[in-house]
């Protein structure tokens, strides 16, 4: 019996042993597993799809937490473009083909601003007079696109499309869409897209997608 | 004998799991930094810091453009004192250089206040975020001004914080 418990005891001990580990080793494990799983090219339908590319955990949805601010970048394959133009309606094969042919040609990307655990408009926050709020509705309608690039090597390129989705009602958060021409840099090459945000003065904000990133992605289904 | 070595190696086991225990839940993980190495060495500040000094370059050369004009004129009124449009002119461009040079000097502090300021938010911000990935419950700051009189150098983070902080600033981690 006594021997018995001291054997529960070892492996008492290899389990706890087996818990402590480096986080940086956790990390790193983290990381080739999401490697192995975008390597394995698995088959998803296209809303497990919109669900894997919107997952942080596979690296395409990134976040930058700075003070009182978060700003997320996700990468938008057309697929998901595509799927969220159509989810509402009938949603068909064809439909869908004839929808992602609209998106060719760039490289999607949705930039969010939120107020950390913020209530009421992000535009209206910490305003320092009432015209602040219509420079900060032009700014982004306008303005804010020359403060958003892509770097590749020694190249710069600014987005050939930024759209700022207005929202009226009252959220936390403000969002664009922007694109960058594929003709005009290497989206399977390592790269890194740049904000300089102005708006609340946070400095640059870089997000880097490693060489590939973009194009191990799982393959859809079917719709 | 058997039980013997058993009973040793259970002992030692015991020790080395409260030991762990002890380790792990009762004790406060604190290390530091050197503040000005790291600050210096983060990516931000160095290119923040370049495109400062293209400013205040371009803006020493206008004013450096308004003080030789202005010296020109300066030395044409030398040899024509007597001449009151002149002198007019001289005294309205003199204004303006001031005007300018004052202008462009607080400009300059402006911007640098307000580098400094985005550097040290993201840094904090990084920092943060190292402390917490590593379970650290305290990490000081060392300046020099004698808030950290003495920690042993096994201590100081600041070497491994500038790789982590300068991934994180680059996206990369």
């Amino acid at each position: 019996m006594n021997k018995f418990n001291y054997i529960l005891f070892f492996l008492l001990m290899f389990f706890l042993e087996s818990c402590r580990r480096d986080t940086a080793d956790n990390d790193l494990e983290k990381n080739t597993q999401h490697l192995s799983l975008s390597n394995t090219h698995e088959v998803l339908p296209v809303e497990e799809f919109v669900k894997w590319v919107g997952d942080k955990e596979n690296g395409l949805s990134k976040i930058k937490e700075i003070s009182e601010m978060n700003y997320h970048l996700s990468y938008m394959p057309k697929e998901c473009l595509a799927y969220m133009e159509l989810k509402n309606d009938n949603l068909t094969k064809s439909k869908f083909d004839e929808t992602l042919a609209h998106y060719e040609g760039m490289t999607y990307f949705n930039l969010r601003i939120e107020l950390k655990g913020g209530q009421g408009e992000l535009l209206k926050y910490n305003l320092s007079s009432p015209q602040q709020y219509n420079e900060r509705i032009n700014y982004m309608a306008f303005e804010m696109q020359k403060d958003i690039f892509l770097v590749q090597g020694n190249d710069t390129l600014m987005p050939g499309m930024f759209h700022f989705e207005r929202i009226y009602e009252v959220a936390p958060f403000a969002t664009v869409m922007l694109a960058f021409d594929n003709k005009k840099f290497n989206p399977e090459s390592e790269f890194t897209v740049v904000y300089n945000d102005r708006l609340f003065n946070k400095g640059y904000i870089k997000y880097n997608y490693k060489q590939k990133q973009l194009i191990d992605l799982p393959n859809l289904s079917g719709v | 004998m058997l039980k013997n070595t058993i009973n040793v190696i259970a002992v030692v086991c015991l020790v080395t799991l409260g030991l762990f225990i002890y380790h792990t839940y009762f004790t406060t993980k604190v290390v530091y930094i050197d503040i000005p190495v790291v600050f210096n060495k983060f990516e931000m500040k160095k290119e923040l810091q370049e495109k400062y000094k293209g400013v205040e370059a371009g803006r020493k050369r206008i004013i450096d453009s308004l003080g030789f004009s202005l010296q020109l004129l300066a030395n044409k009124l030398k040899e024509n004192k007597t001449n009151k449009g002149l002198m007019y002119e001289f005294d309205t461009r003199r204004e303006e250089f001031f005007k300018r040079k004052n202008q462009m000097q607080e400009d300059n502090v402006a911007l640098s206040t307000q580098y400094d300021k985005q550097i040290l938010e993201q840094m904090t911000q990084y920092i943060i975020e190292y402390g917490k990935k590593n379970n650290y419950d305290v990490i000081m700051g060392a300046d020099g001004t004698g808030t950290l009189m003495y920690a042993n150098s096994k201590l100081d983070k600041s070497e491994e914080i500038i790789v982590f902080i300068n991934k994180k600033y680059k996206g990369i981690e």
